[in-house]
């Protein structure tokens, strides 16, 4: 018999209180006898059968015992183990976010998860499937539905903690919508419940079982470690460390930054009882290598002891500029530190294609641009075959109207007051973006394909304006970032593990070599630029190779409620040792009948206290 | 009858009426029921001849006969039959067992008291009063005539309930006091937790015409308590708890139903006779009771 709400067994509570109710005496009423030595002769020779009639006495006792013990069963909802009509699913969604990788004395959460959920399968004895499903950065279905018990065991075992934040509800609404309706489906959830408010999700439905996953407490981790170059001093950078003391007692945190290996700063750090501590490490030298945050510390939760960051060699944008001459874009160009500037005054068309391959970016200035099939290009006031657009002529003074000002290329800019003399009135086919609009046509336009990246502007620059307005220099920068956005931007050094990871590479890539910080290689075809990386599932420092072109970026964890290991105390009510067995879920419930029982008691005895 | 002044907490006018009536009626019934049985002491007097015996030292020389010796020259001494007079002894319980009831058993029981006397000294015979707990507090010597009543009135009437119950003692005490066969009228509740047998069984040795006359409260007899309860005892104070239902009431009165009956067997094998009476019982019923059973003559 299986009780699907044992806390209805806390009814039982009222035992003793029904019994001392009993056993308290009234007041006793002070009388006077001259027959006292008769009264306890009497009370003697009524004691005589004193079990018999003690039994009788009591029961009104005894039933009220059993009256409370019937409606406690009735309460926590007995189920017999029956055969059932409709055969019931079970899902079991296993944690395997960070935190269960603590150890517990017993082996590590997730071990003891796998083992729960291996019992569990072992126990499946419904005539429905199981199903499993992984609970990390995402839902991942480990098994589908089935009831080949060796192969979901063997699913199981495959079961890994990585070191990224739980999703635990993403994968809940997945499993609700396995759950057929009118069913017996039932969810197992064997999670720590650590990084999730477990008692929302269980209210999210009432046919989710958790089973909690206990042992191991002691933590102190790195929750943060960045860094940043000084605004004043760019040769100077600054590292700020946060370290958590998630434990309810002080403890002593040695830490040792290093650089290539090479020491940086080497402290002791006092926490108190949840406390959080930051400090920064000023650092100037060279900007590149590995940095890594060591806490040396004997806890059950290592993965947050370790903290990594990256700092990638700048690299040099190799860009040609085709133009008879212009003074405004060169001197633009050249105010960036790491550019290398070519330039042509004519294009020859056979070798076009080669030079844009092999360039950064390629800036056309009043030219015919021949076609091209890869690489990223700034025609300006230039047309190429291989952009859908198409000269019909050309307009005076166009006013311009709008812009797309949630474009990369326009972001943050402001085209008031813009001031065109000409401008080439053009018809746009498929593809291209139109990113200024003008009164007549539109002036600006993007166009991009897999390998293809192409920003129009559709007047001359010696025409506008423009390069006298703050608005020029930002479109330069903002072209910069759009054709070679890796290059610039610093968010690989602030990387969590699970986030998704632009890979900017050149417009050559064709494939990468991807090594993980557990040495696995991965080598990943190119079809898009950026590539979207997301198996960002371990921590530690990944290293990217095309060709001679490398880097590397780091993901950490610094995630707060993933390194606050201690358990969770969920009450009675909410969660259970062990899951309902599937037999148990389709058996019998006899509550009714036993209710009934004992409302048939209450009533007799009521019978029997009018009609003593 | 009116010479006496009596007390109105015991005989009113009216009582005293029916007594007159009751002894006039049990005179009649006593004729009727037990002549033969037992001779009326007065019909032989107290110096009726019974017959000679030889002087011998020491014998009252007012009793030799002169006129014998003068015919035969011998000694003689004149025997007389024994005075047949026996007197009566009022034995009261005033233990404080007795202040028990609605009205007090006391109050029935003083007014018995003062009636049997009233009738007994109306038939000039001489009534002696002990009051007694746990021994002989007060004890009157029998006396004789009317006026006596008075006198034990008031005695009655200063009677105060107290102390614990010993029949047993009391009786064996009163023995050693009184030797000459007695009408013994002993009004207790004899609700004694030591028992009553050897006390008794004292009295008939000693050719004592003993009357027991029990006075009981309706509590008592068939108790209508109820509930849970401190029931301290009356004389000692000791208190026991009990939960009274219906079962050990039962169980009470069925204890209580054999001391009654162990008492009034005990009296039926001795000769004694016995008499239970109520405290809402009138007392004029219990008058009517003892006379016309004939233990005390009207």
């Amino acid at each position: 018999m299986i009780f699907t709400f044992p806390a209805g067994f806390l009814l039982l509570g009222l035992i003793p209180v029904v019994i001392l109710l009993h056993s308290l005496k009234p007041k006793a009423r002070p009388i006077f006898s001259t027959t006292v030595y008769l009264w306890q002769k009497a009370h003697r020779e009524q004691s005589a059968g004193l079990r018999l009639k003690r039994l009788r006495r009591n029961i009104p006792l005894l039933m009220q015992l059993l009256v409370i013990t019937l409606a406690a069963i009735a309460l926590a909802n007995p189920i017999l183990p029956g055969e059932t009509s409709s055969a019931a699913n079970m899902i079991l969604i296993v944690d395997t976010s960070a935190s269960m990788q603590a150890e517990t004395g017993e082996g590590s959460r997730i071990a003891i998860a796998r083992e729960k959920a291996d019992q569990l399968i072992r126990s499946f004895s419904g005539k429905g499937e199981l199903m499993i499903i992984g609970a990390g950065i995402k839902p991942m279905i480990i098994a589908r539905f089935s009831r080949d018990t060796d192969a979901l065991r063997d699913a199981v075992s495959e079961l890994k903690a990585l070191d990224v934040a739980g999703q635990i509800k993403k994968s809940i609404y997945l499993a609700l919508s396995f759950m057929r309706p009118d069913t017996n489906d039932r969810i197992v959830l064997l999670t720590d419940g650590a990084g999730m408010d477990l008692p929302e999700i269980l209210s999210i439905d009432s046919r989710i079982d958790p089973v909690l996953i206990k042992g191991g407490s002691r933590n102190t981790g790195i929750t943060n470690f960045t860094y940043r170059q000084l605004p004043d001093n760019p040769g100077r950078l600054e590292f700020l460390v946060e370290v958590s003391n998630f434990n309810d007692y002080p403890v002593l945190c040695p830490l040792l930054l290093t650089l290539d290996e090479f020491p940086l700063d080497r402290r002791t750090l006092g926490l108190t009882a949840r406390q959080t501590k930051r400090y920064i490490v000023p650092y100037e030298g060279p900007q590149s290598g590995k940095a890594i945050l060591k806490l040396d510390l004997d806890d059950d939760f290592v993965l947050d002891n370790s903290a990594y960051a990256v700092f990638n060699r700048p690299q040099k944008i190799y860009i040609h500029l085709f133009s008879k001459e212009s003074a405004f874009l060169e001197k633009a160009l050249r105010a960036y530190p790491g550019i290398e500037l070519n330039r042509s005054a004519d294009i020859l068309a056979g070798s076009f294609s080669d030079q844009v391959r092999q360039h950064d970016l390629v800036i056309v200035n009043n030219m015919e641009v021949p076609v091209v099939e890869q690489g990223n290009l700034v025609l300006i006031n230039s047309l190429s075959p291989t952009l859908p657009l198409t000269k019909t002529g050309n307009i005076s003074s166009p006013v311009v109207v709008d812009w797309h000002k949630n474009h990369p290329l326009l972001r943050d800019i402001n085209f008031a007051g813009l001031i065109i003399e000409q401008a080439a009135l053009v018809k746009a086919g498929q593809g291209p973006v139109e990113l200024i609009s003008g009164d007549q046509s539109g002036l600006c336009y993007s166009y991009e394909n897999e390998r293809l990246r192409i920003l129009y502007l559709g007047f001359d620059l010696e025409q506008t304006n423009l390069p006298l307005k703050v608005a020029f220099p930002m479109l330069v920068d903002n072209i910069l970032l759009w054709t070679n956005p890796g290059v610039f931007r610093k968010e690989l050094a602030l990387l969590k593990t699970g986030d998704p990871v632009p890979l900017y590479l050149r417009a050559t890539a064709k494939e990468i070599d991807l090594r993980t910080p557990s040495r696995i290689l991965e080598n990943l075809a190119v079809d898009h630029n950026p590539l979207l990386f997301s198996d960002t599932y371990e921590s530690g420092i990944y290293r990217v190779r095309e060709a001679d072109y490398r880097f590397s970026f780091a993901v950490n964890l610094f995630n707060k409620s993933e390194s606050d290991i201690i358990p969770i105390d969920l009450k009675e009510t909410q969660t259970r040792s062990a899951p309902l067995p599937m037999s148990a879920r389709s058996g019998f419930s006899p509550w009714l009948i036993l209710f009934l029982l004992a409302a048939v008691l209450v009533i007799i005895e009521w019978f029997f206290w009018i009609n003593p | 009858m009116n010479e006496v002044n009596l007390s109105p907490l015991l005989l009113d006018e009216r009582l005293l009426t029916i007594l007159e009536q009751v002894r006039i009626l049990s005179k009649k019934q006593v004729r009727n029921l037990r002549s033969g049985e037992q001779p009326s002491r007065r019909s032989g007097g107290s110096m009726e001849f019974l017959e000679y015996r030889n002087y011998q030292p020491g014998d009252d020389p007012r009793y030799v006969d002169w006129n014998v010796y003068g015919r035969m020259n011998r000694l003689y001494i004149k025997l007389f039959q024994a005075e047949k007079e026996r007197p009566v002894y009022i034995l009261l319980d005033s233990s404080k067992s007795m202040e028990f009831g609605n009205p007090e058993k006391l109050f029935l029981a003083r007014q018995i008291a003062a009636a049997t006397s009233y009738i007994s000294l109306a038939n000039q015979d001489r009534v002696g009063l002990v009051t007694f707990d746990h021994g002989l507090r007060e004890f009157r010597l029998p006396e004789k005539g009317r006026r006596v009543y008075l006198s034990l009135v008031n005695l009655l009437n200063e009677v105060k309930p107290d102390g614990e119950t010993d029949i047993n003692t009391v009786l064996l005490d009163f023995l050693t006091r009184v030797n000459r066969p007695s009408l013994v009228i002993a009004i207790s509740d004899f609700l004694d937790p030591s028992g009553f047998k050897q006390g008794l069984k004292a009295c008939s040795y000693g050719k004592h015409e003993v009357v027991l006359i029990q006075v009981l409260d309706r509590e008592e007899v068939s108790p209508k308590t109820d509930g849970y309860v401190r029931m301290g005892d009356v004389e000692t104070g000791k208190a026991r708890s009990f939960f009274i239902d219906q079962r050990l009431r039962d169980a009470y009165t069925a204890s209580f139903n054999r001391f009654i009956t162990t008492l009034r067997s005990f009296c039926l094998e001795r000769g004694f006779d016995y008499f239970m009476v109520n405290t809402d019982t009138p007392v004029e019923e219990v008058l009517i009771s003892l006379f016309t059973k004939g233990s005390i003559r009207a």
